[in-house]
């Protein structure tokens, strides 16, 4: 009675395995059709945390608003950081202005005067002038923390204007979604994730801020300390070739200009009084005394009322031509800063794009993950 | 000759029965999967009944011939230590919890399998013949005819499941998963598991679980990756989900083709 392979058995153990097999492609075939047939019905529409199932006939309509949406937020984004960057210019520029006031005040009084001419004697005039600059035009004006800040509040700005302008548009398309969102319970078996496409292009991480400055290239628009300290080390030199730091060879001689007239009338005074008393014996001393003083009042009297007629002469060159200086310092920051944000613009507009290229393309097809394989 | 090679053990059924038995309960299961709703959910009892049978029939085998081996080993053959430890009721009705659940599981499996497990399972059949075939002509000089037939199959089960397992392996790695990088578990589960209708019936929500087992693994497994802070321990769990499940199916799958063995060789097909 052992079982013994017989045709029959055989023939039977063929036949099962041609129907096996048989199966196996029908099997093969019916999943491939589903996974075919899976594009039609449903779109599962992740926004604001919330899934929403959209009809997949709605989707071209979802991308162009959202397009559009994005366009129009971008633009006026772009707007408005125009605009703040004009006024936050304008004021730290108005300090600069302030501290050319004060730096030309410095340099028209006594002290200064003086200050000048010992550092004059000494050689090192354009070292005094840079430096007064530095102190009364960058620092006690607060110019150059202006200028420091501007940088961060820069981002600051874009960061929370991309942010609420990712806000309105996820709000406004969550309007829409809710009116074409239908209760019918379908297994969405692909996803478009809203989500991820604005978090990506309206959320910046630090290493996106990061790659905008580098992008950005030289200007470095974006970004605390990029711009800032690059302005502020190109201020002070550049003040002070505006500022006119004169060679300390002309200081000496627009003193001596003034000295000679100074000390002819300091003595004439003088000589005027002894010829008046002529005393002799212990009031000489005491007339002497008197002679010296007015002869020293009269040189400073003199000496100021020149340094005075010079600064009525001079100052408004002098100040015209720091504030020229200032204004095209002023005009250049403006250009860097309009190319950077343009960059900027045009990456986020990129990003934006890939983000929903993907977003759309991944709604197509399931993504998926692969930890050995082909990747289709 | 050949009478007293019966007398002296037990009858090996033939290779060609087990191999056309084995396809044919495959083939009903596949279409059984295949089946509308309804109609499935009523043949689902009938295939657990099925299942269950061979499933518990391998494991008593298998589970009495250790009992019995354990106890010639020490105890003379009249002992009534022999008599009471040899298995009865109790072992078979533990095994029987066993079958119920592994075979239940593997039922419940059968409505998630990709194609390529399908046809893993097709070739665990034919594998599962050939080393019944291989062993027993190897095996039979040197094993205690009384022993043959069910070392053979004990053999044979662990050699194909060992097979089986090891390409099942192969397969989870090469077989993409639905990206779950980055989204909460609940999330992956409403989005990558058809939602329950609300007449749902027991064997619908089965398969639910089972499917969300399965995307744990994945999800597990997906946000471990390159993750520091799990420090390691949620990808040990996706990998033991993913594998251990999978192994616990196929083991299940290689008891019921050695119940299919057992039962026609009782049969004496």
């Amino acid at each position: 009675m052992k079982g013994k392979i017989t045709p029959l058995k055989m023939r039977l153990l063929g036949w099962l395995l041609l129907a096996a097999l048989l199966l196996a492609v029908v099997l093969a075939a019916s999943r491939y059709l589903a996974e075919q047939s899976q594009q039609s019905p449903w779109v599962a529409v992740i926004l604001n945390q919330q899934t929403y199932h959209l009809p997949r006939t709605q989707l071209p309509g979802l991308a162009e608003a959202f397009g559009q949406l994005s366009a129009t937020e971008l633009a006026n984004l772009e707007q408005h950081l125009d605009s703040w960057t004009e006024a936050a210019l304008a004021t730290t520029f108005d300090k600069a202005n302030t501290g050319i006031d004060r730096y030309l005040d410095w340099y028209y009084s006594m002290p200064g005067s003086y200050m000048r001419l010992l550092f004059a004697l000494q050689s090192n005039l354009d070292e005094l002038t840079s430096q007064k600059l530095t102190t009364y035009v960058l620092e006690d004006s607060g110019f150059g923390d202006a200028l420091t800040n501007f940088g961060a509040d820069y981002e600051l700005a874009l960061v929370s204007g991309l942010a609420a302008s990712g806000q309105r548009i996820a709000a406004q398309l969550e309007r829409g979604l809710v009116a074409q969102t239908t209760d019918e319970t379908g297994s969405p078996q692909s996803i478009l994730d809203l989500d991820t496409v604005l978090r990506l292009s309206f959320t910046p991480s630090p290493q996106d801020v990061q790659r905008w400055q580098t992008s950005a290239a030289t200007t470095g628009v974006v970004g605390a300390g990029a711009v800032a300290m690059l302005t502020y080390r190109a201020v002070a030199p550049r003040l002070a070739q505006a500022g006119g730091s004169r060679a300390a060879q002309r200081a000496i001689l627009s003193f001596a200009a003034r000295l000679a007239p100074r000390t002819a009338a300091a003595v004439a005074a003088g000589g005027a009084a002894a010829g008046v008393a002529a005393p002799s014996g212990p009031g000489a001393l005491v007339v002497g005394g008197i002679m010296t003083s007015v002869t020293l009042a009269t040189f400073v009297a003199t000496d100021f009322a020149l340094l005075k007629a010079e600064e009525a002469a001079l100052r408004p060159g002098k100040e015209a031509g720091l504030r020229e200086g200032m204004q095209h310092m002023e005009v250049e920051l403006r250009q860097q800063l309009a190319a950077g944000q343009a960059e900027v613009f045009n990456l986020l507009g990129q990003q934006l794009q890939t983000g929903l290229d993907e977003a759309w393309g991944a709604a197509g097809e399931q993504a998926q993950f692969h930890i050995l394989g082909p990747r289709s | 000759m050949t009478s007293l090679s019966r007398l002296a053990r037990p009858l090996m059924a033939s290779k060609a029965s087990v191999a056309t038995a084995a396809l044919m309960l495959w083939l009903v299961l596949a279409v059984w999967a295949q089946l509308p709703a309804p109609l499935r959910d009523w043949l689902a009892l009938p295939c657990w009944l099925i299942l269950l049978g061979f499933c518990w029939r391998s494991m008593n085998e298998q589970a009495l011939l250790r009992r019995r081996v354990w106890l010639d080993q020490y105890l003379q053959p009249d002992a009534p230590f022999h008599r009471w430890l040899r298995g009865g009721i109790l072992l078979r009705l533990f095994n029987l919890v066993v079958a119920v659940l592994l075979s239940g599981y593997l039922l419940v499996k059968m409505l998630s399998l990709t194609p390529s497990t399908w046809y893993l399972l097709l070739a665990s059949a034919v594998t599962f013949t050939l080393c019944l075939s291989v062993f027993e002509r190897g095996l039979r000089p040197y094993i205690q005819p009384s022993r043959l037939a069910p070392l053979t199959r004990r053999l044979a089960l662990l050699t194909t499941a060992g097979v089986l397992i090891l390409s099942y392996c192969v397969i989870v790695i090469y077989t993409p998963q639905p990206l779950l990088i980055a989204r909460e578990l609940t999330e992956a589960l409403a989005l990558h598991r058809p939602p329950l209708a609300d007449n749902a019936s027991l064997l619908m929500m089965a398969d639910q679980l089972v499917r969300g087992s399965e995307l744990f693994g994945w999800w597990a497994l997906q946000n471990s990756l390159g993750s520091t802070s799990s420090g390691g321990t949620l990808s040990l769990i996706g990998w033991a989900v993913l594998l251990l499940s999978g192994a616990a199916f196929l083991w299940t799958w290689c008891h019921i083709m050695q119940g299919i063995a057992s039962g026609l060789e009782r049969a004496k097909v």
